[in-house]
């Protein structure tokens, strides 16, 4: 390091990726705060160590790093800009942070911006890098136990968790949440937790800058969405480490790409759109964190290694199924706690208080430094424990037992185990993309007469009702199947080869378990329950397994974002997307997306041993194989059907 | 077409003399009608739909399309009938406003499929 960054940093880090990580004297008491410190206790990649044993990275570490690469990279912004730019970008924000102070709707005390008080450049840029490096090292904090996987449940289970808070707490947390929804749980956590640890931290951060960069949307241009943008957006510092750790951490080779290049050649620049919350009539700028054109390729490299490690890591078949187990885990446990009921929803008054799990709605009387302390003492370990008395408790039926809480502690049982001990209690019915296709293309004929079927009930159902809503919706859910699958100029009826039957599936699975995004509350968790449950419910039981059941996955990757979600590239100073600049290999990415596995069915049994046996596992592959097709066909009925 | 893996069942067809193991027919072209599945999602997609489209035009707030959403266990109704927007929004058939995430239906042609 040289001296000058020694005396910009009261603390350096040693880090296996970036080397070292320079703590800025502002961020010291943040990254000490319990808040931070309870990312050490939190998984990055939750189950995934089950298939690569290294994968035991924590949040923690992956915040520094993104706090690292943020500061350094608005460091580097700042020095690219000129200094036109960067006046205009300084009363941009300025202006901004003022109009809020002076909005007679806010009815709370307003505390002053640290900018108001600033006269150089070298001040602004401090404190922005500074305010950018603090939203980093916070973006996680708002994470449940086991992050991704649990997310859902824990938004589920909010009014359970909290249900001891008091009324006035409940219904702040409601009125966040409504103003959240369709966004991930953890971001709107976080934002509530960063304003709790405020008041903590009493070095000179600009806590107005940190929260609007954490709240503002992305991709929509404002000042702080730019500043977002840089900490989590579709190139961002958040992507660009865990890129680096996670990959090595499984010990793949998928972070090769040039992440000093990408950070040299960042860019601040104006766009000409209106800013819609100034509301000043004129034309203002839309501001971009664009990568210069130089880094193309070291760009391209970086989502093609994205997806390549989503592809054969995070969607690796055995990693979904095993952060699937968790989650299932977790549902079967909350029936049999008498939480919730055979549907998983909430009952009245369960007897087991959610306190335990609450790491974000603050109860009692304590002040805030003993509540925030208290808030973070949940993590990964609470949910282990609880899953191992669990097992205990669980383990004889209780008096009488109901159907649903037998079946409820049988699953509990075999899930548990498969989560603590890793015991091979399940089988996929396919592992790899050539078997997968293979299924397809075996099915190709029958899948294309269930859709043919489809649309014949369709026309039916809509010549008469033409605009009557319902049957136009069935219409069009029908014709998007073709229109997936006229992409890959397929006629159907018609011989494919595997992997161009391999779409067909795709599109029939997202319509019967899919949703648009992943953050839609529990959504799709519950649509795959649904139709698993369905499929176990009204197939052939095999000899050996008559409680064995069937966990479906559906995901989807996007490879690449387009338009103005997408990363933006500068070339003489005009912004444009990388999706209009870059070559045809990423646009390849999409059809080979369009031809993985994004569905995989599980069967999972609490007779183990019996699975070990080969005819056993033939059998079970066989009726599943037997029944899929009178399955599909009875999903999609429900959908185009009143 | 690929050989079937080791452990699968065989058809009959597969089967040479003497093989006693489990045998299955694959019914590729013939279905077989199942009990009714009822799916909560499109049961909620549709209710959306039909809600939006008797004003095509008219931004309906995210409590307005929540008040028709089905019963989806634990998720919130909120939470539910917006994943149902998204969905009908890929199929061309509603706008979400990314600011307000009001919704609204698209104005159809009468006759139009």
């Amino acid at each position: 390091m040289t001296n000058e960054d020694a005396r910009e940093f009261v603390k350096v880090i040693r880090d296996p990726v970036h080397d070292y990580v320079g703590v800025p004297n502002e961020l010291l008491p943040l990254i000490d705060h319990p808040f931070v410190q309870r990312l050490r206790r939190i998984s990055q990649t939750a189950m995934s160590s089950s298939v690569y044993p290294s994968m035991n990275g924590r949040r923690f570490e992956h915040s520094l790093g993104a706090m690292h690469l943020a500061y350094q990279g608005w460091i580097r912004t700042w020095s690219n800009t000129n200094r036109q730019i960067r006046t205009d970008f300084r009363d941009a924000v300025i202006t901004s942070l003022q109009s809020e102070l002076d909005d007679t709707s806010r009815t709370e005390e307003s505390a002053p911006h640290l900018l108001s008080e600033i006269s150089t450049d070298e001040q602004f840029a401090r404190i922005i890098a500074i305010a950018v490096g603090a939203a980093a090292l916070l973006h996680d904090v708002g994470h449940a136990p086991y992050s991704h996987t649990l997310e859902d449940l824990f938004k589920a289970y909010a009014d359970w968790i909290i249900a001891d808070c008091g009324q006035a707490a409940i219904a702040n947390f409601d009125l966040s949440r409504s103003a959240s929804v369709g966004r991930d749980f953890h971001e709107q956590i976080g934002i509530l937790l960063a304003s709790r640890l405020e008041p903590e931290v009493t070095s000179r951060i600009d806590w107005r800058v940190v929260s609007n960069i954490l709240a503002s949307d992305p991709a929509t241009g404002t000042w702080d969405s730019a500043l977002h943008d840089l900490v989590s957006g579709e190139v961002d510092v958040d992507r660009l480490d865990y890129l680096l750790r996670d990959t090595r951490n499984s010990g793949t080779e998928f972070g090769a790409f040039d992440k000093e290049r990408l950070l040299q050649s960042l860019e601040l620049l104006p766009g000409a759109v209106v800013d819609p919350r100034l509301e000043t009539g004129h034309e203002n700028t839309r501001w971009v964190i664009a990568f210069g054109s130089r880094a193309t390729s070291a760009l391209e490299t970086f989502i093609i290694n994205r997806y390549q490690y989503y592809r054969w890591v995070v969607y690796h078949y055995h990693t979904v199924i095993a952060n699937r187990m968790l989650k299932h885990c977790v549902f079967y446990l909350l029936q049999l706690e008498k939480v919730t009921d055979q549907n998983g929803k909430l009952r009245a008054n369960p007897v087991l208080s959610g306190a335990f799990l609450n790491y974000f709605v603050a109860q009692g009387d304590m002040d805030t430094k003993a509540l925030n302390r208290q808030l973070a003492l949940v993590d990964d370990h609470t949910i282990i424990e609880w899953i191992k008395r669990g097992i205990s408790k669980f383990a004889q039926p209780a008096e009488q037992e109901l159907d649903y809480e037998r079946r409820a502690r049988i699953r509990f049982q075999c899930l548990a185990s498969a989560v603590l001990h890793r015991t091979t209690n399940w089988v996929p019915m396919w592992k790899t993309d050539e078997d997968y296709a293979q299924f397809c293309y075996e099915r190709f004929g029958a899948l294309t007469t269930v859709v043919e079927s489809m649309h014949s009930r369709c026309k039916a159902d809509t010549a008469p009702l033409r605009n009557g809503g319902l049957n136009r919706i069935s219409a069009i859910r029908e014709s998007f199947i073709h229109m997936l699958y006229d992409r890959e100029d397929v006629p159907l009826n018609q011989a494919a080869l595997p992997p161009e039957s391999v779409p067909l599936l795709n599109s029939i699975a997202r319509e019967i378990v899919g949703t648009s995004t992943e953050a839609d509350g529990g959504t799709r968790f519950l649509r795959e329950m649904n139709a698993a449950e369905y499929f176990t419910r009204t197939w052939p039981p095999v000899d050996g397994h008559p409680d064995g059941f069937w966990i479906f996955a559906y995901d989807e990757i996007k490879p690449w974002r387009v338009g103005d979600e997408a990363a933006q590239i500068s070339r003489n100073k005009t912004v444009k997307p990388l999706s209009e600049q870059s070559s045809s290999m990423l646009v390849h990415l999409e059809r080979v997306e369009l031809r993985r596995a994004q569905f995989h069915c599980y069967f999972v049994t609490p007779n183990g041993d019996a699975m070990r046996n080969s005819d056993s596992v033939g059998a079970i592959t066989g009726r599943f194989r037997a029944h899929f097709n009178n399955f599909v066909y009875a999903s999609l009925k429900a959908n185009v059907e009143d | 077409m690929k050989e079937l893996d080791h452990g699968q069942l065989k058809t009959s067809r597969q089967q040479k003399g003497g093989d006693l193991s489990e045998s299955y027919e694959e019914v590729l072209d013939e279905i077989v009608e199942l009990p009714p599945y009822v799916d909560p999602f499109i049961e909620t997609e549709k209710a959306v739909y039909q809600l939006v489209f008797q004003q095509p035009g008219r931004e309906y707030t995210i409590e307005e399309i929540a008040s028709v959403a089905h019963d989806m266990g634990p998720v919130d109704p909120r939470e539910a009938a917006f994943s149902a927007a998204r969905s009908l929004e890929a199929l061309g058939l509603v706008a979400i406003n990314a600011r307000t995430l009001a919704i609204s239906a698209h104005r159809v042609e009468t006759g139009s499929v």
